[in-house]
């Protein structure tokens, strides 16, 4: 595949590390979240279509990146820098 | 000698020599083995696989399903190579393959009176009946029978690369619409790469008398290439087979450079923002009983042979060709080669067999009025039709179907992804046509690149194959002549039951093989369309996957052979460890110090003396493959604080703590030191096995899951050498290393870092803290003074007789301690607790992997839990990987497990063997008596429970 | 206080590579520095996928929050923590020095983006490696320190394989107002 880093532009896939579906983790906050971590680590969805997921450009920008990848078709239709604050401005 | 007096692309002024079955045989440049071989008269050249029948060449390109041998050069042997797709070289070694006495006379022949047992799906039958028949009788006898050239083991010295290039519009075929979307792309700017399997451009035109754009079509052809070599944005590549399509414009090809080039094979791994598929179509030959006889031949192949060759493929010749103009051009051919054509047999006519027994002697017929013929010929040209070379479209998903107007399987849509079929890979065969269709696939991939506007341009259809094609007499007919495949075993197929192309490919293993069906297929579709009288649309066609042909795997791996399949980490002490002739041992992707064996010294010995110096006075240990990571911010306690499941924030500038990291799941991850250099910055270590997970993890934090954090992390591993000094002298050596800060008992004492200069200049970090249970610091220095270090300490320790020592002693000395290493203690199912660590994780705070860690079954009872291990008579070593138990083992060799042995050493210190082991309720048997049974070892050792610390527990010796 | 002395070298590159491409491999120390900062700030000062030269070093934007330079630190809110140890500075010298990387990197260094910034983070087959150039016969490579012995010695395997660069080796574009890729 060819991975949009909206760092680097167009990569190989060689140079990234596949990071699973993006999902949002529970706060850190002392509360027993028991049910909360173990519905969002082992709760995972498998689609056949656009999933959102993570990858991490090991061999670039090393930037945690979040596309929307068609799993059938491999059609990447969206890709930004995981961490909102180093966006382009 | 069958070599034309005139005309072809070979050099005549050259000779070549090369040997056929030890036969000494010439050639000339220009020649494929098999031309040659036809040039010399040889048309048998194999047996078949299963029936071990003579067989000849059937085509001059790479669908040649017949015609392998084995080809030795300098390199070594390659079995199963087509003569049609190795340029002959001087000096080649061909050997035919799969004939157990010899070609002539095959005893294996004796197979082809049992042929009905061996029918569709025999293989799968001897499985099940007779009993046991497999192992003792079927087995032994298929493996010597079937099967092809045998592999060369010896050692390969060629040079094979892997190689990737980059371009707007990949064309995959040189021949006339490759050529016209490669003149086009390339005039209209496009960076452009035309692939050609052959070592001339052309295709099919080399043999062709057609004129293209007023031009006979080689002239044509020479024009096209000449314009090509002018343009400085399209590469050429001849001798390159396009294999394998993925995914966003990816072709994998292989490139078989000239025999005096320096690389014998490259794998090239091609991107293209747009794929011409140009690789033309395959001619399918006639279903009719014999015809698999050596000088049955592909009225194609024919052609190319006499005009390309310059070869008379025979003396006196039959034709079977479908399309007529295609049979009056052979017929031509034939004619320029001064071969009588003796008979045409017409389409709607039925061949009913052949004769002769090493080589074709005749054919007869029936016509369409029932009549019969019959004539001598020793060449029969064949041709039903031909077959779009669609693979490379369909390896994505693309899909291809059965078009009633050109009987053949054509790409059913104009693109899959960036790949768009041109010309005969989407069954135009007429050569003007297909230039149009080139052009046209490359004005459409300039339109969609944006290179220029869309143009206008009408679009050839697929060339309709004639109504009517051959029928065929009763017999056995050859469809898929490489498996041996007839159509009664297709027949047999359907009425057992397997209708499904892809389980009829499975059960007669019809279009296996080195050649995939690439003339079978085809047939074999209109053969169950007439038997079920079905439409042959609907049958479709099994999956086609990488590789389109036979790849050599050298050249898949290329250079990543033994000791370069890993690139190979060093410590920036190597070079110093290499002049004191320490034992190196690779531990991950690093080479690392094992040993520093002194003269006649073996491993035992220098482990048992670099222990003792350690213990006693002073050694030191390469600590550089420590990850290390520089964490500063206004949050950056904070976010370690969430990391590691300790206190951190309460750790003082200047001092240090041993720390777990925790997966979410609650299970220990990675262990290290988190050292707080200042307010706001800190330096930790991840184990080195686990430094780039811990890394990545580390990343993942700070920039999905917590951006709001203000943390700034840099990998520094690489940048700090490390030295540990342990043993109780390790802070006189520290001291006489001159360091700018102050290093007493009280001023430096455990589990605290400085910073400071060595000698007034050399810059270090110094950690006090300890793995081997000695009195240690761990001197940081950047990595280009390492040996200057290194140099210093051996210089200034010598009176303290300092000893360098390597991974087996440090091993020793951290089992001896019951500390943890990843891989046998972190294996990735164990919490704090199992550990022994539970008092690590802070009730204090919530921190990554809190939550789960609290689940019930992880806090349960009973759990595996860490336990050191002493023989009960203090001297039996105990087995590696044993499992203890608290039974001897049965009669059946057979005991409940209770847990097992994670690391074992037999302690110089102790003076005895012990043991670290995972023990279900573990702190709870100390003391107890068990069995540690090693199946693999075939001991058992009675072992008593103690704990996981055999050396010094108390820890007085850190602070001495 | 004293100078401490000159860093030793990680590898043995020194002088011509094998094989008939003519290339020179030589190690240089650089002494680099990681500067981390806020995006918008490293913008201004380090635009995003430029290796530049200033009077006092260089500098190659590596991250969006980091880049490394081997002049001081900036103004501003930014922290530096020294890596110039951990980083082998290659340099790679002669005619066909980029095209010869060009053929086993992932990315295509001769893209029209690449061609102008003229540096790039990527794979070079199973290493990772920064490379920046001036123009394609002088090449620097950055590599990690404990790697950089093995990479030296894997581009020597790759260069006797190579012949030397044909004209119809590499794709060039053509378009007048193109750069000639050949440098």
């Amino acid at each position: 595949m060819l991975i949009p880093c909206p760092f680097c532009g167009h990569r190989d896939q060689a140079e990234f590390a596949y990071g699973g579906p993006a999902r949002a983790l529970p706060e850190l906050d002392g509360q027993d979240g028991t049910h909360a971590w173990r519905t969002a680590l082992y709760s995972g969805y498998n689609p056949r279509g656009p999933v959102t997921e993570l990858w991490f450009h090991a061999n670039g920008c090393e930037s945690w990146i979040q596309i929307t990848r068609d799993t059938v078709t491999h059609r990447i239709t969206r890709s930004c820098l995981a961490n909102p604050r180093e966006r382009e401005p | 000698m069958t070599r034309l007096g005139r005309g072809g692309l070979i050099d005549r002024s050259s000779v070549l020599g090369f040997t056929f079955d030890d036969r000494p045989l010439t050639g000339h440049p220009g020649d494929t083995v098999a031309s040659a071989l036809l040039a010399n008269g040889r048309c048998l050249v194999a047996r078949s696989s299963k029936y071990h029948r003579p067989r000849g060449i059937l085509s001059a390109g790479l669908e040649e399903p017949s015609a392998l041998v084995t080809v030795t050069d300098a390199t070594g042997s390659t079995p199963n190579l087509k003569v049609t797709e190795v340029p002959l070289r001087d000096g080649l070694k061909v050997n035919s393959q799969s004939a157990w006495t010899g070609l002539d006379r095959d005893a294996g022949t004796l197979l082809q009176l049992v042929s009905r047992a061996l029918g569709a799906g025999f293989y799968y039958k001897t499985f099940i009946w007779p009993r046991n028949s497999w192992h003792r009788i079927a087995a032994p006898v298929i493996r010597r029978a079937a099967g092809r050239g045998r592999v060369d083991l010896s050692f390969d010295p060629s040079n094979y690369d892997k190689r990737r290039r980059h371009c707007d519009v990949l064309i995959v075929g040189g021949g006339a619409a490759g050529l016209s979307a490669a003149v086009t792309a390339g005039r209209a700017g496009a960076t452009t790469i035309l692939i050609e399997q052959d070592h001339v451009l052309g295709g099919a035109l080399l043999s062709s008398r057609d004129n293209i754009d007023g031009l006979p079509a080689p002239d044509w052809v020479e024009e096209a290439e000449t314009m090509l070599y002018a343009l400085s944005n399209v590469t050429v590549m001849p001798r390159t087979l396009a294999f394998g399509h993925y995914d966003h414009g990816l072709v994998y090809a292989v490139e078989t450079p000239h025999s005096d080039s320096v690389a014998s094979a490259i794998l090239w791994k091609i991107r293209a923002r747009r794929i011409l598929l140009a690789a033309g179509a395959i001619e399918r030959p006639v279903v009719f009983p014999g015809n698999d006889r050596p000088g049955v031949m592909l009225a194609g192949a024919v052609r190319s042979y006499i005009r390309r060759f310059a070869v008379a493929p025979g003396k006196r010749a039959a034709v079977a060709v479908a399309d007529p103009a295609e049979r009056a051009d052979t017929a031509a051919a034939l004619n320029e080669a001064a071969i009588p054509v003796v008979a045409e047999i017409l389409p709607g006519d039925r061949p009913s067999g052949t004769r002769g027994r090493l080589h074709l002697q005749g054919v007869r017929w029936r016509d369409a009025t029932g009549r019969h013929h019959r004539t001598s010929c020793d060449l029969l040209c064949v041709s039903a039709g031909w077959t779009p070379t669609a693979h490379l479209f369909t390896h994505l998903g693309g899909r291809l179907e059965f078009s009633a107007e050109t009987q053949s399987l054509l790409p059913s849509a104009e693109t899959c992804g960036p790949l768009r079929p041109i010309g005969g890979a989407r069954g135009v065969l007429i050569a003007a046509d297909c230039v149009d269709d080139g052009k046209r696939g490359a004005h459409l991939a300039m339109a969609e690149l944006g290179i220029h506007k869309s143009l206008k341009h009408g679009r050839s259809a697929p060339t309709p194959a004639t109504k009517r094609g051959f029928e065929s007499g009763r017999g056995s007919t050859f469809i898929d002549l490489q498996n041996d495949v007839t159509g009664a075993d297709v027949a047999l197929a359907q009425r057992e039951g397997y209708r499904d192309v892809e389980l009829i490919k499975r059960y007669t293993t019809l279009g296996m093989g080195t050649d995939q069906g690439k003339t079978s297929w085809t047939n074999c579709i209109l053969e169950i369309a007439s038997m079920t009288s079905r439409d042959p649309t609907e049958i479709g066609h099994a999956t086609q996957r990488p590789p389109y042909s036979p790849v050599s795997i050298g050249a898949l791996v290329g250079t990543e052979t033994g000791s370069r399949m890993i690139p190979i980490r060093r410590t920036p002490f190597h070079r110093i460890f290499e002049s004191l002739g320490c034992v190196f041992q690779t531990s991950g992707d690093w080479l690392y110090p094992r040993y520093f064996p002194q003269p006649g010294e073996d491993m035992a010995g220098a482990v048992e003396r670099e222990c003792a110096a350690v213990r006693s006075s002073l050694g030191c240990v390469d600590m550089s493959t420590l990850g290390k990571i520089d964490v500063q911010g206004r949050d950056a306690s904070q976010f370690l604080s969430r990391l590691y499941c300790n206190d951190v924030e309460t750790i003082k500038p200047g001092r240090l703590r041993y720390a777990l990291m925790l997966r979410e799941d609650g299970y220990v991850f990675d262990d290290g030191i988190v050292a707080r250099l200042d307010e706001n910055h800190y330096l930790v270590t991840a184990t080195t096995a686990n430094t780039s997970s811990v890394w990545r993890h580390m990343l993942k934090y700070a920039q999905v899951v917590w951006p709001d954090l203000d943390v700034a992390l840099t990998q520094v591993t690489d940048h700090w050498s490390s030295l540990s000094i342990a043993g109780p002298n390790a802070r006189n050596l520290l001291q006489a290393l001159d360091p700018d800060f102050c290093c007493s008992r009280d001023e430096f004492p455990l589990a605290a870092v400085r910073e400071g200069r060595l000698g007034g200049e050399l810059p270090a970090r110094v950690f006090s803290a300890s793995y081997s249970g000695e009195l240690s610091y761990e001197i940081n220095t950047p990595s280009g003074f390492a040996e200057t270090l290194f140099d210093r300490a051996v210089e200034a320790g010598a009176q303290w007789e300092i000893c360098p020592y390597g991974l087996e002693t440090l091993d020793v000395l951290r089992v001896e301690k019951g500390h943890i290493a990843p891989g046998t203690e972190i294996d990735g199912r164990r919490t704090p607790g199992d550990l022994g660590m539970a008092a690590m994780a802070s009730t204090e705070k919530d921190f990554l992997g809190r939550t789960l860690l609290q689940r019930s079954a992880l806090q349960a009872g009973g759990r595996e839990q860490l336990v050191g291990l002493v023989p009960q008579d203090r001297k039996t070593p105990i087995p590696g990987g044993a499992h203890l138990s608290d039974q001897p083992v049965d009669r059946n060799g057979c005991a409940k497990t209770l847990g097992h042995l994670t690391a074992t050493i037999k302690s110089p210190s102790l003076g005895h063997p012990i043991a670290l082991a995972f023990l279900k309720d573990g702190i709870a048997r100390s003391g107890d008596l068990l069995w540690a049974h090693s199946p693999v070892a075939g001991k058992s050792v009675r072992v008593q429970v103690t704990r996981n610390c055999a050396y010094d527990p108390k820890g007085t010796r850190l602070h001495v | 206080m004293f100078e401490p002395p000159p860093p030793l070298p990680a590898t043995d590159a020194s002088g011509f590579l094998p094989g008939p491409l003519g290339l020179r491999l030589d190690e240089e120390f650089l002494s680099l520095s990681a500067i981390n900062g806020s995006r918008s700030a490293l913008d201004a000062i380090f635009p995003v996928g430029n290796a530049r030269i200033n009077p006092d070093g260089w500098s190659l934007r590596v991250r969006p929050s980091a880049a490394w330079t081997s002049g001081d630190t900036p103004a501003g809110e930014f922290s530096s923590v020294e890596i110039g140890h951990g980083l082998t500075h290659l340099r790679l010298r002669g005619v066909e020095a980029l095209h010869f990387l060009g053929q086993y990197t992932c990315v295509d260094l001769f893209a029209a983006p690449l061609r102008q910034v003229k540096t790039a983070r990527t794979r070079l087959n199973q290493y990772d490696c920064t490379i920046w150039w001036t123009n394609t016969r002088d090449v620097h490579l950055l590599i990690a320190r404990s790697l950089a012995q093995s990479f030296c010695d894997h581009l020597r395997i790759l260069a006797v394989r190579n012949e030397p660069g044909d004209s119809f080796k590499h794709p060039r574009p053509s378009a007048p107002e193109a750069p000639n890729r050949r440098g």
